[in-house]
């Protein structure tokens, strides 16, 4: 641990100490004490995320806490965080927050330290005014191989102190408002730099309410920022200044939670200048810190979105949406980056009831939009999307019911610069799904899904046109949940699925993937504390292709394998707070690559491959005195396979924490 | 009343679904030349970097695509402060990427999995999933004449065994090599 971490440590121990001392007040002399402010003192205790106490006692500090061990086969973390809250009343609330953390990744020979410490102040005055004032320090430490190379880890030091108020009293004849201004001071290192910033800002937003149906808000805000950098004690980059304005506006018409009418509007506009290296790669600035370069990034942006919803029968519902947005980014350095996109999209939504125990739904989506990445490049395009989709969910009894779906969609890119880079594409999806499913007897559920995609894929243009395609998958899974005790439950679980790719126009090039599987799964309640669990998949898929041969068209099949998994886990829970459980996991996978013999399919080559764990473990959980928790769970495991990293062949899963509230 | 809209529904459901209606793609040329694929059937998990690299060589997309889990992931290097947004990189994001690289770089393209010699710094291999950790080097020609562009690290990647065989899960960078930019580098600046 470094010098900081000790000392966030000690500190952290000094302050709970101190504070373990101070007792607690009962409401009266509380109410004494602040003038009567129980109430706000309270509510304040919301704000802040704190559980407010439901007792007759109120707590003027609120020490606590808490250590945790995190750890896995490729992370060990260790934290530490301590937190002093005060609240002499008034509305006012200090906390004082100290946190250790490191992380080791195991596989990676790589560590992460960060240290926060922070001390705030806030002040609430119901429907007033919010104040609040935070000074801090944020350390972080990444050590990386390659970074190590070079002699310097990654580093980010910085220390802050920010300031907020915002006033809550309606003003100007507000239903609501919202007043704000904010500064923040922080310095530091970030990397490869030492930045000295300054930025503030104030935004308003109001709420009117023209009727009980009809209401209307806006608002705006704007901050601005200056930044000096230094790399090294050589190259300084003084008053870069940023800025970032904004405005919102909203009118909502209704009083139902799905509103007839809703509007909102969104723009912002705004200028960041900071500097970065040759395509932020930190590397080449390490390397030669005269390639930093002040970059100028402007951003505009506007969005403007309506949505629509209305009952035109009781039994019938619509909803309506409509998207429109554009956004532009230029950079000065970094002219790859530059970019402007516009959007629009129309939804439309009809739900209709056609009888007390069925819904069909039917959906249409229309977008439209324009990526233009610059002169340079050469990627870019319009793009139009149209989709439609349609649903029925009917309840044929009350224990047996069908769902259907369906959909189709075709996307279109059309490339702007098509001679020189001709990726016009088309994608024409179809998608369908049924579902049925039965409780034909107490204790039995069924339900049986089949699905059908067929996914298009066609480049236009000559020179891609050879990769075009069409995806198929069919899939059938009936599905069988047993309870014929209270004791004991039984799944099953078939599988049937095709996937097939076919290229247009090679009807040699083509894959068909078959696989059958069945998964059975059962858990059993031996006593009220032991259960056992149990679950075995069984997989097999083949791999093949149709080629024509002597004028007819054959299916040959290249690949074979067969998967079986086992699972069991025992567990022992006498009582909610402590278990012992244990695990073993065994998988079995034959493989074989096939060949056509004449006429026969003979086994070219074959592998058996087996993997699996062992683990056992133990969860504990303790109250120690009023205020503290003990919990910890953690497991054991021993893997073996075909290759195993010597660091997850036998390791160990921990979470354990430590908790103190005084 | 609600006989007369079943029907009305179901008539314009039929009436959109006929041929030539708004989801008629447009007409392929026919191809130029053969088909560059150089796609193996992945029945082993090395088999997936192998279809990785002539994906990304070849002009077609397919041999990319299906080497990806359609929960695919990408994860940049610990510190990485370049370019991008990587909370929800995906198979979608991935493949975007891919598309609008090979429309940039339109010379010769390639990914080589581990160092020099195609070895792994360790790897952790199971009947239905494989963990691979070492370098990699992307090299990009642009095709103009200029000096290839080169991307390189160390990073995870974990491959597991679909219906379909085995496809790459998740690759998660977690070095760098010598002063190149990552792999999250040309992803983040082709990011829509």
């Amino acid at each position: 641990m470094t010098k900081r971490a000790w000392f966030a440590a000690a500190m952290s121990l000094v302050l709970v100490l101190a504070a373990r001392g101070a007792g607690a007040v009962d409401v009266q002399q509380e109410e004494t004490v602040s003038g009567g402010t129980a109430t706000a003192a309270q509510d304040t205790s919301n704000a802040g995320k704190e559980e407010a106490a439901d007792t007759t006692e109120v707590d003027i500090f609120k020490p606590s806490w808490e250590s945790k061990m995190t750890g896995n086969d490729s992370e060990l973390k260790l934290s530490s965080t301590a937190r002093v809250q005060l609240e002499p009343g008034g509305g006012w609330i200090f906390t004082n927050r100290t946190n250790v953390q490191k992380r080791i990744f195991r596989l990676l020979d790589t560590y992460e330290l960060t240290e926060e410490l922070s001390a705030s102040a806030s002040k609430f005055e119901p429907d007033l005014y919010l104040f609040s004032f935070r000074i801090g320090e944020n350390y972080t430490r990444k050590t990386l191989l390659g970074l190590a190379r070079y002699g310097k880890d990654l580093v980010i030091d910085t220390e802050s102190a920010t300031f907020s108020f915002v006033l809550t009293r309606p003003v100007l004849g507000a239903r609501s408002s919202q007043i704000s201004i904010n500064g923040d001071a922080r310095r530091g290192l970030n990397d490869f730099k030492y930045d000295r910033t300054l930025s503030g800002g104030t935004g308003a937003f109001l709420r009117y309410g023209i009727s009980d149906s009809l209401r209307v808000s806006g608002g705006a805000g704007t901050s601005r920022r200056r930044q000096a950098s230094e790399i090294g004690s050589v190259i300084a980059f003084d008053g870069m200044p940023s800025r970032t304005d904004t405005l919102r506006a909203f009118v909502e018409y209704g009083v139902s939670k799905k509103k007839p009418f809703h509007l909102a509007y969104n723009w912002s506009d705004g200028i960041d200048r900071k500097v970065t290296p040759p395509r932020g790669n930190a590397l080449e600035i390490l390397d030669d810190p005269e390639a930093a370069r002040e970059e100028e990034e402007h951003k505009i942006g506007q969005s403007i979105d309506m949505t629509s919803f209305f009952q035109p029968l009781s039994f019938v519902s619509v909803d309506l949406a409509f998207e429109h947005n554009n956004n532009e980014q230029k950079n000065r350095v970094d002219t790859r980056l530059n970019k402007k996109t516009e959007g629009t999209e129309i939804t439309a939504k009809v739900l209709y009831e056609y009888a007390e125990r069925g819904r069909m739904s039917f959906t249409i989506e229309n977008a439209k939009s324009d990526v233009d990445l610059g002169p340079l490049s050469l990627g870019s395009y319009e793009e139009k999307d149209k989709k439609f989709g349609m649903g029925i969910a009917h309840r044929i009894t009350d224990s047996l019911g069908v769902t259907l779906r369906g959909s189709v969609s075709l996307n279109q890119r059309f490339l702007k610069k098509r001679e020189q880079n001709p990726r016009d594409l088309d994608v024409l999806y179809y998608a369908g799904s049924a579902n049925m499913t039965a409780v034909p007897f107490s204790g039995v559920n069924t339900s049986v899904n089949f699905t059908f995609n067929r996914r298009e894929t066609i480049n236009i243009d000559r020179t891609l046109s050879a990769d075009n395609r069409i995806d198929y998958l069919y899939q059938f899974v009936p599905v069988l949940r047993l309870k014929p005790a209270y004791w004991v439950t039984v799944n099953q679980n078939y599988t049937l699925k095709f996937e097939s790719t076919e290229f247009v126009f090679d009807e040699n090039n083509n894959t068909l993937d078959r696989t059958i599987g069945v998964e059975t799964l059962a858990q059993f309640t031996i006593r009220w504390f032991i259960t056992f669990a149990f679950r075995h998949e069984y997989q097999k898929r083949d791999t093949g292709s149709y080629r024509r041969r002597d004028g007819e068209r054959r299916y040959g099949r290249t690949a074979e394998n067969i998967d079986n998994d086992l699972d069991l886990r025992l567990t022992y829970r006498p009582n909610p707070e402590f278990a012992i459980r244990g695990g073993a996991k065994f998988q079995t996978q034959e493989s074989s690559r096939l060949a056509k013999q004449g006429t026969q399919t003979v086994v070219v080559s074959s592998n058996t491959f087996e993997s699996g764990e062992f683990r056992v473990g133990l969860d504990r959980k303790r109250n120690i005195g009023a205020g503290g928790v003990f919990d910890l769970k953690i497991d054991y495991v021993r893997r073996y396979g075909p290759n195993v990293t010597a660091e997850r062949r036998e390791y160990w899963i921990i979470d354990a924490s430590l908790k103190f509230a005084f | 009343m609600n006989r007369y809209i079943t029907y009305a529904l179901i008539i314009s459901l039929l009436a959109m679904c006929q041929a030539g209606c708004i989801f008629d793609p447009r007409e392929a040329e026919d191809p130029a030349g053969e088909d560059d694929t150089c796609w193996i059937p992945p029945n082993a998990p090395t088999d997936v970097f192998s279809n990785l690299d002539c994906g990304l060589g070849s002009a077609g997309n397919s041999s990319y695509e299906r080497s990806l889990d359609p929960d695919f992931v990408f994860i940049p290097r610990p510190g990485y402060d370049g370019p991008g947004n990587f909370e929800e990189w995906d198979f979608t994001q991935e493949m975007d990427f891919v598309t609008k690289l090979k429309g940039d770089y339109q010379g010769e393209r390639s990914i080589r999995f581990g160092d020099a010699e195609g070895r792994f710094e360790r790897w952790d291999v199971a009947t239905s999933d494989a963990t691979y950790w070492g370098e990699y080097r992307i090299t990009l020609d642009s095709g103009t004449g200029t000096d290839p562009d080169i991307f390189a690290g160390k990073a995870e990647f974990h491959i597991v065994r679909g219906t379909k065989g085995w496809v790459i899960k998740k690759w998660e960078d977690y070095d760098v090599v010598d002063s190149f930019p990552t792999s999250a580098n040309i992803r983040g600046s082709y990011q829509q």
